[in-house]
């Protein structure tokens, strides 16, 4: 092998490879790029079984080739260069000499063969989506998603994919963020499936500069292709749990509240919520809503805010922290409050915003 | 509420000029006075709480020994076996943990009538602070010696105090004149009163630490007391300089008191033969799992906490646990982190005995949007044990074990 490329280019396209390989060590060979020659191009490729990610940048190829390499010291090599022509040459016994200006490297590596085999990325392209879109959808979800769990069909997202228009859909068991928009993927597409959190995550980083992303699924792969990036992710088993009820759920205490309003209040008396619960009171009576919490070790905090309601008095424990987390990522201006009693779920959605359909619906804790 | 802190509690938060009175109530060879009390004909018998010893052949180890036992030289923490040879004729009785929390309950509800600063230490001893409650009450000696009438008195049961400025003395001094004992350390004699005890009595001195600080000629907590700072701190690490400062009489450690809710959970199973067959152990840790998340929800508690007891058959014990976002209550639930700090503790060697708990209690109650199908399934199975007993109801797993066990016999 035998190619020049350009530094910021290759970075860029290494930058994200090196994010999946650096996962697991426990395989030495994981930790590497595999990098190789095609028409043109370099393409580099990395694996942490679960999640696998190939992409290319432009390169003038004297010699063909490939080779792999560590991946997260080959990134920290390459961002470290000054801006120019990156030149790279496998020699004997698989070293790897790197030349760029008047630094010159020689990298321990390791043959290809070596290298788990790529699943076969070439049939994405069944649904597009619009990248902003799922990017958006992705933002309202993430937070609410499970970071381990034995349910670990928890840990992830569902995606429903109907009519023109994309849901997803994450929940931990306590709380659920549901978004929905219109217009988002093709007219004709139909889809249900589960959506890895690592796959969301990497996904977000993927679709970064890019208007569209492709997506595609075999019997063990989901496959998304965004620009000349492509990712394949292992498609999850488990029954998600029956959401729809939960989204449809309503309450009879209604109150709009301006959003910062909420955010400013919320922080103010989560400082002093228990550390551990995060609980937080939340009473709602005619003409104003407060919030309150107590620690046993630091004292108690308190703040009113003004709110036109006229309703009956209705009072809420919730976990403080999960309700700024919605409120971090819902933007909009109003946030519409949905309460029923102090067993039953909250649902707070931005309020007025026709582009996308967001609940949020979290279960109150007993105080 | 008994009214502390107004009359004399201010100096005596955290070293001002006040010496704080503290006490440790011990209850004597509690267990086995309960059972003595209870069993008129036990009165003056060796009387050993504990597993069974079967003839000898017993596991298990002695809970506790009445006086009259421990003049055998059976002692607490003894294999059973043991306690039976040295004394054969000794009336052997199962723990009747049930009834020795009621009388536990009766026990901490006397002394919190004399404050409210009481610190349940473990089922039969307890801290209290009653510094602010010495203007109302009299000295510490005075109130300790109320208590130990009161307790007499209405649960025939008698207890040793020890009264002192901090929680070591007068935990150690509690100890001294055992049983019925009153030991009071003045206020500025503690380290006098420690120095000629063997370094053993101090806390955070077991066998290891002893036998280093015996290499390097320390016998007395005196001896610690003198010790270079340095010296020990190269020896024994931070942890040396924690020893000394004890050894000085210095511990301002807070009686902290304790809602009456458990702490923690747990059930335990001492293996008849030490084992190391795979399913046996699996198979016993879901049994004990099951069992431990039985009492969460008949308590309605979950644990965040779920702790591993391990021990292989050279007698060495490890803990392992492991903190979960959900807290649990289901056997189900518990299991899965269970499993997961069993493998990582279990090497090749024969276990003796395994051990489950759950802590980290917390009345936050979070609901679930979906509650667990198993929650459920295990709500059913209480009820249905509540009704027909403990065997009407059982895991297709355990079963399949239980009819190998009978084959293998």
């Amino acid at each position: 092998m035998d190619l020049v490329v350009d530094r910021s280019e290759f970075a860029k396209e290494l930058y994200l490879v090196q994010g999946i390989a650096e996962r697991r060590n426990a395989i030495p060979i994981l930790s590497n790029v595999l990098l190789e020659t095609s028409a043109g191009k370099i393409e580099l490729s990395a694996t942490d079984l679960d999640l696998s990610l190939r992409t290319s940048a432009n390169a003038q190829v004297s010699e063909p080739g490939c080779i792999t390499v560590n991946a997260k010291k080959l990134y920290e090599i390459v961002r470290s260069l000054p801006d120019s022509d990156v030149h790279m040459k496998v020699v004997e016994d698989s070293w790897l000499i790197l030349h760029c200006a008047q630094a010159r490297f020689k990298i321990a590596g390791i043959s290809r063969d070596n290298f788990p085999v790529m699943p076969d990325m070439t049939q994405c392209g069944e649904i597009r989506f619009v990248a902003e879109s799922l990017n958006d959808l992705i933002n309202r979800t993430l937070f609410a998603m499970t970071a381990e769990d034995h349910r670990y069909f928890l840990s992830g997202a569902l995606l429903v994919v109907e009519n023109g228009s994309a849901a997803l859909v994450a929940t931990d068991g306590h709380r659920l963020s549901y978004a929905r928009r219109d217009a988002s993927c093709s007219e004709e597409a139909k889809k249900r499936t589960l959506l890895p959190r690592k796959a969301v995550q990497e996904l977000v980083r993927l679709m970064d500069g890019e208007s569209e992303v492709f997506f595609g699924q075999t019997e063990q792969h989901l496959l998304f292709k965004v620009g000349r990036r492509s990712m394949a992710s292992k498609t999850v088993e488990g029954q998600f749990p029956a959401f729809e009820s939960v989204v449809a759920t309503k309450g009879d205490k209604i109150v709009e509240v301006e959003r910062e309003r909420l955010i400013g209040a919320l922080k103010r008396v989560c400082l002093l919520s228990s550390e551990r619960t995060r609980a937080v009171r939340v009473a709602l009576e005619n003409g104003r809503l407060i919030f309150s919490a107590t620690s046993p070790d630091l004292g108690e905090a308190r703040e009113e805010v003004e709110v036109e309601y006229e309703g009956g008095e209705v009072v809420v424990g919730f976990n403080g922290q999960y309700l700024i987390d919605f409120l971090g990522s819902s933007g909009g201006e109003r946030i519409c409050i949905e309460l029923k009693n102090a067993e039953s779920q909250g649902v707070f959605r931005p309020a007025g915003d026709k582009t996308v359909d967001h609940r949020y619906v979290v279960m109150p804790m007993r105080l | 509420m008994n009214g502390i802190g107004d009359d004399g509690g201010k100096g005596a938060s955290g070293g001002g000029p006040v010496a704080r009175a503290i006490l440790h109530v011990d209850m004597d060879a509690f267990f086995a006075a309960v059972e003595q009390r209870d069993r008129p004909e036990l009165r003056g018998q060796p009387v050993v709480i504990g597993a069974d010893p079967k003839g000898g052949s017993g596991r298990g180890v002695v809970s506790t020994a009445s006086y009259e036992a421990r003049r055998f030289g059976v002692g607490s923490a003894m294999p059973i076996s043991k306690a039976y040879r040295l004394c054969p004729s000794g009336v052997f009785l199962p723990v009747d943990m049930e009834k020795y929390a009621r009388v536990s309950d009766e026990i901490m509800g006397v002394l919190r009538r004399y404050t409210d600063l009481v610190e349940p230490v473990s089922i039969d001893e307890a801290f209290l602070d009653v510094t602010g409650r010495r203007r109302a009450l009299g000295p510490g000696q005075a109130i300790a010696a109320s208590i130990k009438k009161a307790l007499r008195d209405e649960t025939s049961l008698t207890a040793s105090i020890g009264v002192a400025s901090s929680k070591l003395v007068a935990k150690i001094a509690s100890d001294l004149e055992k049983p019925d004992g009153l030991v009071v350390v003045a206020p500025g004699s503690e380290a006098e009163f420690l120095s000629p005890l063997p370094v053993r009595r101090l806390w955070g001195v077991g066998p290891k630490t002893e036998e280093s600080l015996l290499k390097i000629g320390i016998r007395t907590i005196g001896d610690l007391a003198r010790q270079d700072r340095a010296r020990l701190e190269r020896r024994l690490g931070s942890h040396g300089q924690d020893l000394r400062s004890l050894a000085q009489g210095i511990d301002d450690r807070p009686v902290q008191p304790e809602s009456s809710a458990p702490k923690s959970l747990g059930q335990e199973h001492t293996f008849e033969r030490d084992t190391d067959d795979i399913e046996t152990l699996r198979v016993k840790l879901i049994e004990l799992c099951d069992e431990v998340g039985r009492r969460l929800r008949e308590h309605s508690l979950a644990g965040r906490t779920i702790t591993l007891k391990y021990r292989n058959e050279t007698f060495q014990t490890r803990t392992r646990a492991e903190t979960i976002a959900d807290p649990a209550d289901t056997g189900e639930a518990i299991f899965t982190v269970a499993w997961r700090l069993f493998r990582a503790v279990h090497g090749r060697g024969r276990v003796r005995l395994l051990g489950v708990s759950a802590s980290g209690f917390g009345s936050h109650g979070q609901l679930q949007l979906f509650p667990a199908d198993s929650s459920s399934i295990e709500h059913a199975r209480d009820a249905v044990r509540r009704r027909f007993g403990d065997g009407a109801l059982t895991r297709a797993s355990l079963l399949v074990q239980r009819r190998g066990d009978r084959r293998a016999e």
